[in-house]
Order: structure tokens, then C-alpha cells, then sequence
């Protein structure tokens, strides 16, 4: 026990001062993962996009000068093309990712993840991707859908290999 | 980097000043940072018993299993979990203070490098432990740790970027729930058990246990939190729902907001940054210890006192190797040396009255200050002493500088610790001259070499090998421990006008 005053006053502060750091800290300050009233987007899909070249048949010649376990008929470069992909709000530009394919030859299939937010509210929700090299920077899949969207709402896009198409949940 | 440690030192210096008129010296929390952490551990390690009994490892048990513990059985359950949190929330606390006081007051260089530079690795262990921890609770916070611990995963080239996909809309299987059930309960505590045994391994009489008192003050203020705030859970994961508002516990999730706001690559660089200025700054720079302790087997008796004294465990006793009758002597292994002295302080053979007439020997020295050199500048000052209550200042480096202290009837005698001065020293000053003998050193408590307070404390009393002998008159020798502040330093002097004035002339 403090044998003073002013030592048992020592010891309440020290105490009291233990307490409060971990009162505060184990709780607060409060985080703000979204902001009042957004609602959160998470693209999360694998895709395999369009080789960069495509493949070319070999002439005689030049199977001739590779050889012999080394000649097939179809030459194709391995690497393949980034994924690029933009989301719009009511056709105004939201975000855009570009995902370049995993591998030492950049040839595997890409595991795309991304997030952001969006303002809650009815809102027309567009995702485009191009999954191959374009002269004209087209796209090659675009998906759109409006909906009311709620504050704290998590909208999962994702791609259906099996329909080749967008999913928005 | 002096400066900032200079600084530092002084701010530690004010709160420990503060705490010892609270809580004396013998219960300075700061002095028990160690052993305090090892209390909290012990606390979590209970508390996590208790609360598994009811805890279901499963994706969809976890979250009702935990909420029964909260609620419905919240007179122990829900107690046990409170003091879980915060004394997993207090450990970090105290390694914290710990890791800035031994930075701040320069105990991680030198010698001591690997005690510092494996500590930093633990502190990573302990925050992982905490967070596997929020993890199975599985509410809206896990599946937010969840998912951004995958996105820094992911991150990490080399590694196939699947992780975060475990984690979306809580689509969790059971079967990695219970590997971090594993990695929660078993894994990652044996991995904390063993780095805590390395990060202590080279150090001598550790002391796991903080005071009793000091122990009981720390678990009462946990129980006091764990009433007015008990742990509770944020809603539990709902498909098609993101978290808006969080309430991390920020002494362990603070990494992930850093995650959200500069992205995992930047959270990584910098986490992995600073971890890396921790473990290498034991050489920025680095600090040269002065040539370690030798041992001179002529003058040894292989008693071990001075491998019991030593506070790194530097010296071990092994077989005699000069065919003497005696079975053991000491061996100094260079690398855990500090040159403190202790050694040369606890061996019998440091008596002044000994070898009058040559140079004189001990059993273990320091080769920089040998007794011999020691009995030289203590005679020497003796003889230059005058004028009635003579005394023999004897300081430390780690204390007062006591080097300006001198003047007409104080001599003054620097030693690297006072754990160096044998107690025949004291004998041998009183009986060639002075009054009285006074000693001064680091805060007790707070010896720079850990035990060269206490362990002259005893000796003079009479407690431990060697001791002071009997016909010492207890009255002409004091001890008064400060620290290097102006504050305390006057306080020094006016303790030595003191004692000066109540020194009779000896007979």
C-alpha cells in the first residue's frame, strides 16, 4: 500500500493512465471503412485473356530449321494479352485496373481483384473489359444494370467463364 | 541517433523519477517491463483456457459460440474474454515501453545486441497472434482482417493470388477455420515461447515474475476494464453486406487501414521497413565494449562466485585445467562480456590487503582496471585526502558523474559499476585514512548492469559473497543510488554534506 498521499496519487494516475490507453485504443478511434452512404464494389473473378499474337501456321521452311522434337505445326507465342477493365456510374468514368496475366512468360490465368466505392442510390452500374490487344481500344465484354443501391451494401462483380458474361450480386 | 537517445533517456528518466515516489523503487512497473509482459501472457494464456471450453471451431459456430460467452454466461465467460483482449492489449503496451526504455537508455548495443535484435521478431509473432485472434471470432471485423491480410498475401510475388478468394462475401471453409484455430491455440504460442526463450537466452537470473503487489495492481485494472467494457462483437458476416464503421483494436489491427488508405505493397515496405531499422540498430551505430574479464587461475579458487555474480552469464565453471586441488574454474565466454566488473568485484582474491608488497592479483579482472590499479588510485587519492570527515566517493558510470565531485575531504574513485568495488576495498579505504565511504550508482532498481546494485547492497550487509567484515563500522559507509539528472545530483551532494557531518574521526 502507497504509505502517502501523494504516493497513492502516483500509483491512482498510473493506474488510471494503464486503463485509459487500453480503453481507448482497444475500440477508438472508430474506423471508417465507408464513408456514410457509399456502397462498396469488389471485382473478384479468374480470367484467361487472349494470347498478345495470335498463332501462324509453319512453312516447310521453317520447321525445317528447328529440330526435329521441336516441330509442330502451329507456332504461339505464350504471352497474353493484360486485362483491362473500367467500371462507369451512370456512364461517368468510376475507375479502370489493368491486370497483367501471372508467370515468368505471362501466359496463366489472371486472378482479378479490385475494390471501390460508390455513392448509394439508384445508379447505373457499367463494367467493360477487354481481355485482348485492340487497335481501336474497344471492349469485349461490357455489362450494365441500375439498381438501387444501399448504403453498406457490398455488390460483388464476378465473370462466368461458362456464359462468357458479367455477374453483378 | 545520440541525441534522440539522450532525449529519450531524459523522459524516461522524469516518468521513472514520477513512478518511484508512487511506487518505490522495488515497484517501478518500468523497472518489471519484462516480467509484467510475461503476467500478461500468463492472464491470456488462462483466460484463452477458459473461454475454448465454449468456443466452436467452425465457420458457423464460432460467431453464436463466442456471442454465448459474451452474453450468456458474461459472469465468467464473458469476464474471461474481457481480460483475454485487454491483457493481450497490455502486453503490447509493455513491450512497447520496454522496447523504447532499453533503446532510449542504450541497453541494446554492444554485447547486448541479441537480446534486442530477436525481441524485434517477437513483437512481429505477438501482433500475428493477435490478429489470428480477432480472426475467429468471425464477425464483420474478422472478415475484414480476413480480407485484407489475403489482399497483403496476395501481394507478395512469388505467391498465386487466390488468398482474398477464400475470403469473399464470408465464404470461409471449415477446414482453414480450424488452421487458424491451430495457428490461434497452438502454432503461433510455440512459436512466441520459443522466441521468448531465445530473446532472454543470454541473459542470467531472469526474473519471469513481476512483485506480487505490482502484479495484483495490473490484474485488478484489467478485471476493473473488463466490467465497465467488456469485449464485445461487431454484427456477424452477412453475404451482400460491406463493413461501414470498425472499431479496431488498434495495439493490433493498426497495419490495416494503412492497407486501404496506401495499398498492400506501401503497408508491407513499411512494416517490413521499420522492422529492419529495429533489428540493425544495434549497429547504427554500433558500440565497442572494453576488453571482457580474464581469468587469472593463480589466484583462483574455483569458488564460482564470480559465475553466480555475472548478470549476462558470461562465466561458466569448468574443469580445472592447472592440475590445483580445487575441481572447477571460471571460463569468460568474450561475446556475453560487458566488462562490468561484477566479477572482479565478487572474487576474494580482489583484496586490497593482499600482495602488499607487488602488484596485486585476483582471480578475475578486468584487464583495462585491475584491482591492482585500483588499490594504486585509491591509495594514491587516500594520501591526497585532507581535512577532518574524509570520505571516499565511490561512483559508476552509469550514475551521477561523480568525477567534479571532489574537493577538499571528498576523493573520488569512478568505477565502471559499483557491482566492481570488493567490500574489502571498503575496509581497506577506512583503514588507510578516511572516514567515511560513500557509494553511489544507478537508481535502485535500475542498475545498468542489472545486478551491481543489489548485489553490492548485499555484500555490505553481510547477505552475499564476499562480505563486508564485521568490524566495519556500519555507520561509515552509505549507499545513495540517482541517476545522472541535475535534480538528483544536488540531491547527492546534499546526502554527502550529510554524511560528512555525522562521520566522527576514526579512532
Amino acid at each position: 500500500m502507497p504509505k502517502t498521499f501523494s504516493a497513492f496519487m502516483v500509483q491512482f494516475i498510473a493506474y488510471a493512465c494503464f486503463f485509459g490507453v487500453i480503453f481507448v485504443l482497444s475500440t477508438s478511434p472508430a474506423y471508417e471503412y465507408l464513408k456514410p452512404g457509399q456502397a462498396e464494389v469488389k471485382l473478384a473473378f479468374k480470367h484467361t485473356s487472349q494470347r498478345e499474337q495470335a498463332c501462324h501456321e509453319m512453312t516447310p521452311e521453317e520447321l525445317q530449321k528447328l529440330p526435329p522434337n521441336m516441330r509442330k505445326p502451329k507456332d504461339c507465342p505464350r504471352k497474353r494479352a493484360p486485362i483491362y477493365i473500367e467500371l462507369l456510374l451512370d456512364d461517368t468514368f468510376l475507375a479502370q485496373r489493368t491486370f497483367i496475366p501471372p508467370g515468368v512468360s505471362q501466359d496463366m490465368s489472371t486472378f482479378v481483384y479490385a475494390k471501390f466505392s460508390l455513392p448509394a442510390g439508384e445508379h447505373k452500374l457499367t463494367v467493360r473489359m477487354r481481355n485482348r490487344l485492340h487497335d481501336d481500344n474497344g471492349f469485349d465484354f461490357i455489362e450494365e444494370t441500375r439498381r438501387n443501391w444501399k448504403p453498406g451494401q457490398g455488390i460483388r462483380i464476378e465473370f462466368d467463364e461458362s456464359v462468357d458474361r458479367f455477374v453483378i450480386q | 541517433m545520440d541525441a534522440l537517445r539522450k532525449a529519450g533517456n531524459n523522459v524516461i528518466l522524469f516518468l521513472e523519477l514520477l513512478l518511484n515516489k508512487g511506487f518505490e523503487n522495488r515497484l517501478n512497473p518500468f523497472y518489471h517491463l519484462g516480467s509484467l509482459t510475461f503476467f500478461f501472457f500468463w492472464i491470456v494464456l488462462v483466460s484463452g483456457i477458459y473461454i475454448f471450453i465454449f468456443f466452436e471451431t467452425n465457420v458457423a459456430g464460432a460467431y453464436p459460440s463466442v456471442e454465448y460467452i459474451t452474453h450468456e454466461q458474461w459472469w465468467l465467460a464473458g469476464i474471461m474474454r474481457s481480460l483475454h483482449r485487454y491483457a493481450s492489449d497490455a502486453a503490447v503496451i509493455s513491450i512497447f515501453i520496454h522496447m523504447f526504455r532499453e533503446l532510449f537508455r542504450d541497453r541494446y548495443r554492444g554485447v547486448r545486441w541479441f537480446s534486442w535484435f530477436t525481441g524485434v521478431p517477437t513483437l512481429w509473432l505477438v501482433v500475428v497472434l493477435g490478429i489470428t485472434g480477432y480472426w475467429l471470432v468471425w464477425d464483420q471485423l474478422a472478415q475484414y482482417v480476413a480480407l485484407a491480410t489475403a489482399e497483403m498475401m496476395d501481394w507478395i510475388p512469388l505467391i498465386p493470388s487466390t488468398m482474398v478468394f477464400n475470403f469473399l462475401d464470408g465464404q470461409i471453409t471449415d477446414r482453414f477455420f480450424t488452421l487458424m484455430a491451430f495457428l490461434h491455440l497452438l502454432g503461433l504460442p510455440i512459436g512466441l515461447v520459443f522466441l521468448l526463450w531465445t530473446h532472454v537466452s543470454r541473459i542470467s537470473q531472469i526474473d519471469f515474475n513481476p512483485p506480487r503487489a505490482l502484479a495484483i495492481g495490473a490484474f485488478l485494472t484489467l478485471l476493473a476494464l473488463s466490467l465497465i467494457k467488456p469485449a464485445v462483437s461487431h454484427a456477424p458476416v452477412q453475404a451482400g453486406h460491406a463493413p461501414v464503421v470498425l472499431h479496431l483494436d488498434w495495439f493490433y489491427l493498426n497495419i490495416y487501414p494503412l492497407v486501404d488508405v496506401l495499398g498492400p505493397g506501401w503497408a508491407w515496405s513499411i512494416s517490413t521497413g521499420l522492422t529492419l531499422l529495429l533489428m540493425m540498430l544495434p549497429w547504427l551505430p554500433s558500440k565497442k565494449e572494453k576488453p571482457c574479464a580474464e581469468v587469472e587461475l593463480t589466484q583462483c579458487h574455483g569458488c564460482g562466485q564470480c559465475a553466480k555474480d555475472c548478470p549476462y552469464g558470461s562465466i561458466s565453471m569448468q574443469r580445472r585445467t592447472d592440475g590445483k586441488k580445487f575441481p572447477f574454474e571460471p571460463a569468460v565466454n568474450p561475446t556475453l562480456c560487458t566488462a562490468c566488473g561484477i566479477c572482479s568485484g565478487s572474487c576474494v582474491s580482489s583484496n586490497p590487503f593482499r600482495m602488499t608488497n607487488t602488484t596485486l592479483k585476483s582471480g578475475i579482472e578486468m584487464p583495462w582496471f585491475t584491482v591492482d590499479a585500483l588499490r594504486q588510485e585509491v591509495t594514491a587519492k587516500l594520501s591526497a585526502l585532507t581535512g577532518e570527515n574524509r570520505v571516499m566517493l565511490f561512483g559508476c558510470e552509469h550514475g551521477v558523474d561523480v568525477s567534479t565531485m571532489g574537493q577538499a575531504g571528498v576523493a573520488v574513485v569512478n568505477l565502471p559499476c559499483s557491482g566492481m568495488l570488493p567490500p574489502s576495498m571498503v575496509d581497506y579505504v577506512l583503514k588507510n585514512g578516511a572516514d567515511g565511504v560513500f557509494i553511489t550508482g544507478c537508481r535502485n532498481g535500475d542498475c545498468y548492469h542489472r545486478f551491481g546494485n543489489l548485489w553490492t547492497e548485499q555484500r555490505l550487509s553481510g547477505e552475499r559473497e564476499p562480505k563486508l567484515l564485521k568490524r566495519v563500522e556500519k555507520s561509515r559507509v552509505t549507499e545513495f543510488r540517482v541517476s545522472n539528472s541535475s535534480g538528483e545530483r544536488a540531491e547527492l551532494t546534499r546526502r554527502l554534506e550529510a554524511f560528512r557531518r555525522s562521520l566522527q574521526p576514526s579512532a
